[in-house]
C-alpha cells in the first residue's frame, strides 16, 4: 500500500463501518475490505479484553470475527488462547513478533499486524509474508479505528434496543398468534392487512384468501352486510364497536360471535388502522337456549310450561284488548291420572303425559298456544275467537269438545294400554281488566265444574262462582290490611277443673269487619291460611295474649291463668319461629309458664323433627304444649311418647257425640287413658252438657272447656265474670 | 482437472452414436464414472443428446455452455469437451438464484452448510464455481462464501453463457439445465487455479459512487458514462459515444484498484438510457476504480505469472493435461489471432501435453496460493489435471 492510496482505503473503510447497524456484520465486513486492502491473508477481533498481569502467559480471548481463516473462524463466539503481549500490544515490533507467532494455535502464519480499537478490542491481521508497504498503517487506520470504536459502541446500543423492540414484537406476535380469539387488522380503508390463526380457524378463510392480492374488507365475513354498514358508520363516529354479529364461515356455516371493533387513531386524530376481534359465542348460545328450554318448556312434553305460558297469555290477552276480540282460556285436566301414576307407575303416567301433549299439539290451531303447568294438567290459550260473546263461546266449546275427543280414548304406553278422559274448564277473557291468574283461576274453577259433572265433560266458567271467588278475593284484600286497622278481637273462653275452678282459658279470634260486623274464624282463618297472613295474625294474637298474661300478673285471682294461644300449621313452620316467641316474651315481660300454645296433630306430622326441635327450645323457656283436636288425626304413639306435650285435648266433635255415639265414647276413654299412661294433662273441648262432664270426669278428665262454662267473651266480660265467680 | 484419475475428451462433433462409445471406453475405465461436460453456445440444442446417453449409460452428469470451447491453440464452437471423473464429486446445481440480500445470505447458508458435510480431513480442495454470466451479484455470492469457507478451500470458477449477454440457461445436470443458476463441485486432491490478467493500471483514479451490482450509475458524483468518456478522451484522445460504445469500450476496460496493486478488471458492456453503465461482475460500492491502459496487456508477463503458479502449486506442468479458461472479453480486446498466439504460447512455455477449457464470461480466483478470491474480467485461469 502506497502514501497515495491511503485516502481512498480510509474512505472505503468509513463507508463499509458506515453501513452497518449490527455488530456482526459490522465487524466481518470491515476486517474484511481490511484484509482487502492491506493484502493480509486473514485476521480476527477480540472486543473487550481483559487485562493481563503475567506478560508471558497464554490467555483465552473471545473471538468475536474472523475473515480468512477457516479455523479461526470456527472459533467466532468461542476463545482462543492466545499470547497475551499479541492481544495488549506489550511487544518489540521487529525482535519479539517471532517468538509470538509460535505461541499461536496456528504456525503458518510468518507477519502480523495489530490494531486497537480504541479501549475496547484489537484486531490482528496475519499473513504468510508481510505484504509491501512502508507505511505505519497502525497510525496510518488509527482515525478509522476511533471511528470503528464509536460504530461498536452504536451497534451494541442498537442492538440492544432491537432485541428489546424484537422481544416485545415477539411477545405481541405470539399473543396475536396464539389468541383464542380471531384477530383481523385493517388499513384505513378497512381493507384487510392481517390475520391471526384463531381467525382461519374460526372462519375458515386463511390469510391468502382474506388478505392477499385482493385484501376483503375487515367486516366482508359478517352475515348482515346492512348490519356492517351500520357497525362500519359507528366506528367512524365512535371509534369503538362491540355486540354480537353472526359471521358466515367460507364453508358456508354461520356463527354467533362477540366482537369488538376500534379504530386506531393516527397523530392527526384520524383511524390509521381498524382492528376486529371477535371469539366464537356458539357454546355460550347454545348454553342460553338450553337454559330458555329449561326455564321456558316443560322437559317431559317441550310444551311451553306455566312461565312462558304467563308471557304469553298475557301477550295475548293485549291483543285481543286491543282488538276487542274474545280469547279463552281452556283448563284440561286428566281423569284419574293419579291412579294410573300409582298403579303402573311413573314412567308409565310420563308417557301418557307426552301422548296427550302431542294429541292436545295436533288438535289446535297454530296460533293458539299449548302449555303444561305440571302433574296432569294442561292449559290451551285460544285467540281470535271474534268479538261476539256468543260466537266466541261456541267456538271455544268446539275446540275443547275436539280437544276432549282427541284425548278421550285408548293410549298405547309402553306395554300397557289405558284409557283416558280429560276434564275441560273454559274461561272467556276480553280486556286488560282482567288478570292473568284470574283467567286462569276462573278456567281451573271451571275444570272443577267439570270434575263434579261427572269427568269427561266440558264446562264454562260459572258466573255465580265468580261472585263468589271475587267476593272470597276481596275478603283477601281486607284481610290484607286488618292488623294496621285494627280490626281483629280476641275472645276467651274459660278452661275450668272439674269443681269449677278456673285454670285458664283459649284464646280465640274474632274479625270486627266495618261492614261485615263479626266474622267467625272458621270464614277468615282459611283464607289467612291461603294468603300466608296467618302468620302475621298468629304473631299478633300471640302477643295480644302475652300482653293480657302480663296484666294479669298484678292481679290475685288472674296471676295464675294460663292462656292457650292457637298456633297454625305455616306459622309453626317459619324458620325463626322460636325467635319470634321469645322477642314476644322479651318484649311483653310475660310469664312463659302461664302460656300454653296449642297445636294440631297435622301441624305436628308436618315435620316430626322440626316440631321436637322447636316444641323442646320454647319448653325450655317455661312454656308448655297441648295438643288440639287430638284423634281427629292418625294419633300416633310412636311419636306422641317424642313430644314434650303436657297436655292433650280431646276434640270438641267426639266430645259432641258421647251420648249418641258409642265409638266416640270409646275413643274418649281410650284417650283419657292414654293420657295418663303417658302422664299427660287431658281437657275437653266443646262441654256442653252435664252429661258429658259426667262421662269424662268418671272416666278421668278433669279438665273442660265449653259452652256448659262459659262462651267465648271479649276480655272485658271474661275478666267481669271471673271476679263475679271469685 | 484433480488428482484423482481424470479422463479428458474433446469430441469435435456430438454423434450420439460416438458419444455413447467414448463414454463407454470411459466407464470401463472408471465403473463409477461422472462426467462434467462443456458444450458450446452454438451446440447447446445438442443438450439432449448428451443428457440422453448419460441416463442409458447411468453416468451421473453436470455440464455449462461457455460461448465457445478451448483446445491446445484454437477456439471451437463446435464439439464437447468431456471431462471424466473416476467418481463424481460433490455437486450442486442451483437455479434461480435471487439478488435480494437476505435470500442471498439464506441461500449461501444451506450452500455452505452442505459443503460443510463434504469437507473431510482432505486439506486440498478446491471449490470450483461456474455461474451464469447474467447473475449480476455473482461478487456477492462469491464474498459470503468465503467469509465462511475462508482458507478451507481453495477457489476457481468460471461464468459461462451467451456471448452476446442475452440471458440463456447455461447450466446442466443429467435431467435439465437451469437459468440464473450456479454450479458448485467440490474437488478433491486439488490445490486451486491461478488466475492472471496482466492488465496495468495507471495512477489516475476515480471513484464509482453509485453502483448496484453490476451498473455503475455514478462516478465521481457524476453521471457514469460522462464520466468515462470525459477519461477515454483525457487518456487516449478518442471520443466514445452511444454509436461506438459496444465497439470500443470493450478496449476500455474499467479495473477496481486494490490496495496491494492488483487490479480487478470489469469491463463495461451495456449503457444504459441515464449514463449507467452495465459490466460483467459486480462493481461494489465507492470501489476505486481507474481506467485500464490501453492496450498494455503484457502476454508475456501473463503466462509466465500463469506457469509460476501453477508450477508453485503442483510442480512442473511438463507432460501434463491442463485446464485453461480464456476470457471472451480478453479475446475480444486483444483479437482473435492474439488470443491463438497466447494459447499457443501457453502451452509452449508450459509444454503440457494437452490444453482444454473454454471461453469465459468471467473468471474466478487468486494470483496467489490462499489469496483472496476475486470475480474477474479478462483474465486466463488455469489447473492443472
Amino acid at each position: 500500500m502506497k502514501r497515495d492510496d491511503i485516502l481512498p482505503v480510509l474512505y472505503d473503510l468509513s463507508v463499509t463501518i458506515g453501513r452497518e447497524t449490527k455488530l456482526k456484520p459490522l465487524l466481518t465486513r470491515f476486517l474484511q475490505r481490511l484484509l482487502y486492502h492491506t493484502s493480509y491473508a486473514c485476521g480476527f477481533i477480540c472486543l473487550d479484553i481483559e487485562s493481563c498481569n503475567a506478560n508471558d502467559e497464554l490467555t483465552a480471548y473471545k473471538i468475536d470475527a474472523a475473515v480468512g481463516d477457516f479455523e479461526i473462524i470456527s472459533l467466532i463466539g468461542k476463545t482462543m488462547v492466545l499470547p497475551c503481549k499479541l492481544i495488549h500490544g506489550i511487544y518489540d515490533q521487529e525482535n519479539e513478533q517471532p517468538s509470538l507467532l509460535q505461541k499461536l494455535p496456528f504456525s503458518y502464519y510468518q507477519d502480523f499486524l495489530r490494531l486497537p480499537i480504541e479501549n475496547i478490542g484489537v484486531i490482528i491481521l496475519l499473513s504468510f509474508k508481510r505484504p509491501e508497504t512502508n507505511l505505519p498503517l497502525q497510525i496510518v487506520f488509527q482515525p478509522i479505528l476511533a471511528h470503528l470504536a464509536k460504530a461498536i459502541k452504536l451497534c451494541r446500543v442498537n442492538e440492544a434496543y432491537t432485541d428489546e423492540l424484537l422481544h416485545h414484537r415477539l411477545l405481541l406476535s405470539k399473543v396475536f398468534d396464539s389468541s383464542y380469539s380471531g384477530v383481523a387488522i385493517a388499513d384505513a380503508d378497512g381493507l384487510t392487512i392481517e390475520v391471526n390463526p384463531a381467525f382461519t380457524r374460526l372462519t375458515g378463510y386463511n390469510k391468502d384468501e382474506f388478505v392477499g392480492t385482493k385484501p376483503q374488507n375487515l367486516l366482508n365475513i359478517i352475515e348482515d352486510q346492512e348490519f356492517a354498514k351500520n357497525i362500519w358508520n359507528l366506528l367512524k363516529s365512535k371509534n369503538h364497536w362491540e355486540g354480537e354479529a353472526w359471521i358466515r364461515r367460507k364453508g358456508g356455516e354461520l356463527f354467533p360471535v362477540w366482537q369488538l371493533v376500534n379504530s386506531i387513531l393516527g397523530d392527526n386524530g384520524k383511524a390509521t388502522n381498524y382492528v376486529s376481534i371477535f371469539s366464537d359465542i356458539s357454546e355460550q348460545k347454545k348454553a342460553e337456549t338450553k337454559i330458555h328450554q329449561l326455564v321456558y318448556f316443560d322437559t317431559l312434553t317441550e310444551l311451553p310450561n306455566r312461565r312462558l305460558l304467563i308471557d304469553k297469555l298475557r301477550q295475548a290477552m293485549t291483543i285481543v284488548a286491543r282488538t276487542k276480540n274474545h280469547g279463552a282460556v281452556l283448563f284440561i285436566d286428566l281423569d284419574d291420572f293419579k291412579t294410573l301414576n300409582d298403579t303402573k307407575g311413573h314412567w308409565v303416567g310420563d308417557l301418557l303425559l307426552i301422548e296427550v301433549a302431542k294429541r292436545l299439539s295436533a288438535s289446535v290451531r297454530k296460533a293458539d298456544i299449548v302449555s303444561r303447568l305440571g302433574g296432569d294438567e294442561f292449559v290451551v290459550v285460544l285467540q281470535n275467537l271474534g268479538k261476539d260473546a256468543t260466537e266466541a263461546a261456541k267456538q271455544a266449546e268446539y275446540i275443547a269438545e275436539k280437544i276432549r275427543k282427541a284425548l278421550s280414548g285408548k293410549y298405547v304406553l309402553g306395554k300397557y294400554e289405558s284409557n283416558s278422559t280429560p276434564s275441560i274448564g273454559i274461561a272467556l277473557f276480553q280486556g286488560e281488566n282482567q288478570s292473568v291468574d284470574i283467567v286462569l283461576k276462573h278456567a281451573d274453577t271451571a275444570m272443577y265444574q267439570s270434575k263434579r259433572a261427572g269427568r269427561n265433560t266440558i264446562r264454562f266458567f260459572d258466573k255465580e262462582m265468580q261472585t263468589l271467588l271475587e267476593e272470597r278475593q276481596r275478603l283477601a284484600d281486607d284481610l290484607e290490611q286488618v292488623i294496621e286497622k285494627n280490626e281483629l278481637i280476641l275472645y276467651f273462653q274459660k278452661q275450668v277443673t272439674n269443681d269449677n275452678h278456673l285454670i285458664g282459658a283459649e284464646v280465640l279470634l274474632r274479625w270486627k269487619h266495618p261492614k261485615r260486623g263479626l266474622i267467625a274464624p272458621g270464614n277468615f282463618i282459611p283464607l289467612a291460611e291461603e294468603t300466608g297472613k296467618i302468620i302475621s295474625i298468629g304473631m299478633w294474637v300471640l302477643k295480644q295474649a302475652c300482653l293480657q298474661l302480663k296484666t294479669w300478673e298484678s292481679s290475685p285471682q288472674m296471676k295464675n291463668l294460663t292462656l292457650a294461644v292457637n298456633v297454625s300449621a305455616k306459622q309453626f313452620r317459619i324458620p325463626d319461629f322460636v325467635d319470634q316467641v321469645q322477642g314476644i316474651l322479651l318484649e311483653t315481660k310475660a310469664n312463659p309458664s302461664n302460656l300454653k300454645l296449642e297445636l294440631t296433630e297435622s301441624t305436628i306430622l308436618e315435620n316430626v323433627e322440626d316440631a321436637i326441635l322447636k316444641m323442646n327450645q320454647l319448653k325450655q323457656y317455661g312454656i308448655s304444649f297441648s295438643m288440639d283436636d287430638f284423634g281427629t288425626g292418625y294419633s300416633s304413639l310412636q311419636y306422641l311418647k317424642l313430644l314434650p306435650l303436657k297436655q292433650l285435648k280431646i276434640d270438641q266433635g267426639f266430645v259432641r257425640d258421647l251420648s249418641i255415639s258409642s265409638n266416640d265414647a270409646v275413643i274418649v276413654q281410650t284417650i283419657i287413658a292414654m293420657t295418663k299412661a303417658m302422664k299427660l294433662e287431658v281437657i275437653a273441648e266443646g262441654v256442653e252438657t252435664e252429661a258429658q262432664r259426667d262421662f269424662l270426669e268418671i272416666h278421668g278428665c278433669h279438665n273442660f272447656q265449653g259452652y256448659l262454662f262459659g262462651k267465648p267473651v271479649p276480655i272485658e266480660e271474661f275478666e267481669r265474670n271471673c271476679q263475679i265467680q271469685h | 482437472m484433480c488428482k484423482q484419475q481424470v479422463q479428458i475428451c474433446f469430441l469435435p462433433q456430438i454423434e450420439a452414436i460416438e458419444l455413447e462409445n467414448t463414454l463407454q471406453q470411459m466407464q470401463i475405465h472408471s465403473p463409477h464414472l461422472g462426467v462434467f461436460a462443456f458444450l458450446p453456445e452454438a451446440q447447446k440444442n445438442r443438450l439432449d443428446i448428451i443428457q440422453a446417453t448419460c441416463q442409458k449409460l447411468s453416468i451421473p452428469l453436470i455440464g455449462a455452455i461457455p460461448p465457445a470451447l478451448l483446445k491446445d491453440n484454437d477456439f471451437n464452437t463446435e464439439g464437447i469437451l468431456l471431462i471424466g471423473f473416476e467418481e463424481m464429486p460433490y455437486f450442486s446445481l442451483l437455479e434461480n438464484l435471487s439478488t435480494d440480500p437476505d435470500e442471498v445470505q439464506q441461500k449461501t447458508d444451506e450452500i455452505i452448510a452442505n459443503i460443510h458435510q463434504q469437507l473431510g480431513s482432505s486439506s486440498d480442495l478446491t471449490l470450483f464455481m461456474v455461474f451464469d454470466a447474467v447473475l449480476p451479484n455473482i461478487g456477492t455470492l462469491l464474498d459470503n462464501i468465503y467469509l465462511q469457507l475462508a482458507n478451507r478451500v481453495h477457489y476457481a470458477g468460471i461464468n459461462v453463457g451467451s456471448e452476446t449477454f442475452q440471458p440463456m440457461p447455461c447450466l446442466f445436470d443429467a435431467e435439465k439445465i437451469v437459468s440464473n443458476g450456479l454450479l458448485l463441485i467440490l474437488l478433491q486432491n486439488n490445490k486451486g487455479a491461478i488466475l492472471e490478467h496482466g492488465y496495468h493500471a495507471p495512477k489516475k483514479v476515480v471513484y464509482a459512487t453509485s453502483t448496484e451490482n453490476n451498473c455503475i450509475s455514478q462516478i465521481d458524483w457524476r453521471p457514469a458514462f460522462k464520466v468515462y468518456q470525459e477519461l477515454i478522451m483525457a487518456q487516449y484522445g478518442i471520443e466514445i459515444n452511444r454509436d461506438n460504445f459496444y465497439e470500443l469500450a470493450v478496449h476500455y476496460p474499467f479495473g477496481i484498484v486494490r490496495a496491494n496493486h492488483h487490479v480487478v478488471v470489469r469491463i463495461p458492456v451495456m449503457l444504459a438510457d441515464d449514463d449507467s453503465l452495465y459490466c460483467i461482475g459486480e462493481v461494489p460500492a465507492n470501489s476505486v476504480i481507474t481506467l485500464l491502459e490501453r492496450p498494455s496487456v503484457d502476454s508475456g508477463e501473463t503466462l509466465k505469472v500463469l506457469h509460476e503458479g501453477l508450477t508453485d502449486m503442483n510442480g512442473s506442468t511438463a507432460d501434463k493435461e491442463l485446464l485453461l479458461f480464456y476470457c471472451a472479453g480478453r479475446r475480444l480486446h486483444l483479437g482473435i489471432d492474439v488470443a491463438k498466439e497466447e494459447l499457443k504460447e501457453f502451452k509452449s512455455l508450459t509444454q503440457a501435453t494437452l490444453v482444454v477449457g473454454a471461453l469465459s464470461l468471467g473468471e474466478i480466483g487468486s494470483s496467489t496460493l490462499h489469496g483472496y478470491p476475486l470475480f474477474q474480467n479478462a483474465t486466463l485461469v488455469a489447473l492443472q489435471c
